[in-house]
């Protein structure tokens, strides 16, 4: 099916929240092989159902769902974010995005960004943004495609020791 | 995976690492499928999973060594010996999976695993090392590069029927 055909809503039911928590858990697991830091808890589909349900009910969340004939196949959040200082505030900023692997290579990602990006606007957003790991080249290349630039760069590192008080 | 601390070892896998190493598996081949739908994994991966270690330890052309950390099996490579029938050096060690958790990246434990690999193979008297892994796959292509491995083959497909 292609992708102009595709539903992007948000979810509806139950069985699409929770679908759509297995592919924030997919989403992550990806993220894991980028950097330690990105590894996820042990038992990560209760905290990915709550967090889903958090998307799907917070004001300055937007999440939507990719529906193919009836079946979640994608799944994208955003949120828009406040810097009163900045004129382009506020940001919408898309943290997750997670096609399944056999309907790839269809536009669903992108119609899942355009919808987002609509409803981010709708929310007072003046640009848009996507977080994504460093060392994802395939995110790089889709961004840049879709005609986004750097904005941010995050440089961390861990802690190593507890500090004492 | 309570913490990531500590120095790694290497050794030969044993049939009590199986659990772990079928893990290791199905999580690299679930990064496949992430990286291409032709790599879409099957629904019942885990057990063939499983099944693929267990023959593994069986094969006699089959290397597994695993990475450990205090006793946690941490990393994992396995290589089999493949005859080039045609070519010189007639055998070559390829890397089919070389995984390592997430946990315990960025310190080295790959490049370990690799070396610990090369020396045993060599004491088979086997001269040459390759590894094949996804066009996209960005991270393996810049390890294997790092470590000195040039491309080799290229495999193309078509969808026919």
């Amino acid at each position: 099916m292609a992708a102009e055909k595709m539903a992007i809503r948000p979810p509806v039911s139950e069985e699409e929240l929770e679908r759509a928590a297995k592919f924030l858990v997919r989403f992550y697991r990806v993220n894991e092989e980028f950097d330690p830091l990105y590894t996820m808890v042990d038992d990560p589909e209760p905290v990915a159902r709550q967090l889903i349900q958090r998307y799907a009910e917070e004001e300055n969340s937007v999440l939507l769902v990719a529906v193919s004939e009836g079946c979640v196949v994608g799944l994208i959040h955003g949120e828009v974010r406040h810097n009163p200082i900045l004129r382009a505030s506020p940001l919408g900023v898309m943290m997750e995005l997670y096609v399944h692997p056999s309907y790839r290579r269809r536009g669903v990602a992108k119609r899942l960004i355009e919808e987002a990006a609509k409803k981010l606007r709708e929310k007072g957003a003046k640009a848009i943004a996507a977080e994504f790991p460093h060392l994802n080249e395939i995110a790089v290349s889709f961004y840049r495609d879709l005609g986004f630039r750097p904005l941010t760069s995050v440089y961390i590192k861990e802690l190593e020791e507890k500090v004492e008080r | 995976m309570a913490h990531a601390s500590g120095s790694i070892t290497i050794r030969e896998a044993e049939k009590r690492d199986s659990e772990k190493l079928a893990e290791f598996v199905v999580r690299l081949k679930q990064v496949n499928e992430e990286l291409d739908p032709m790599y879409m994994v099957r629904e019942d991966l885990e057990e063939v999973a499983r099944e693929y270690i267990e023959k593994s330890f069986d094969n006699p052309d089959v290397v597994m060594l695993v990475a450990e950390a205090g006793d946690e099996v941490v990393g994992m490579v396995r290589a089999k010996i493949v005859d080039r029938l045609f070519y010189e050096p007639r055998l070559e060690g390829l890397v089919t999976d070389i995984y390592v958790h997430p946990l315990y990246r960025r310190r080295g434990v790959a490049k370990q695993l690799l070396d610990a690999l090369e020396k045993r193979l060599a004491e088979k008297g086997i001269t040459l090392l390759a590894a094949e892994h996804p066009p996209n796959n960005r991270i393996a292509e810049k390890f294997f590069a790092k470590e000195g491995f040039k491309p080799l083959l290229m495999r193309v497909y078509r969808k026919i029927g």
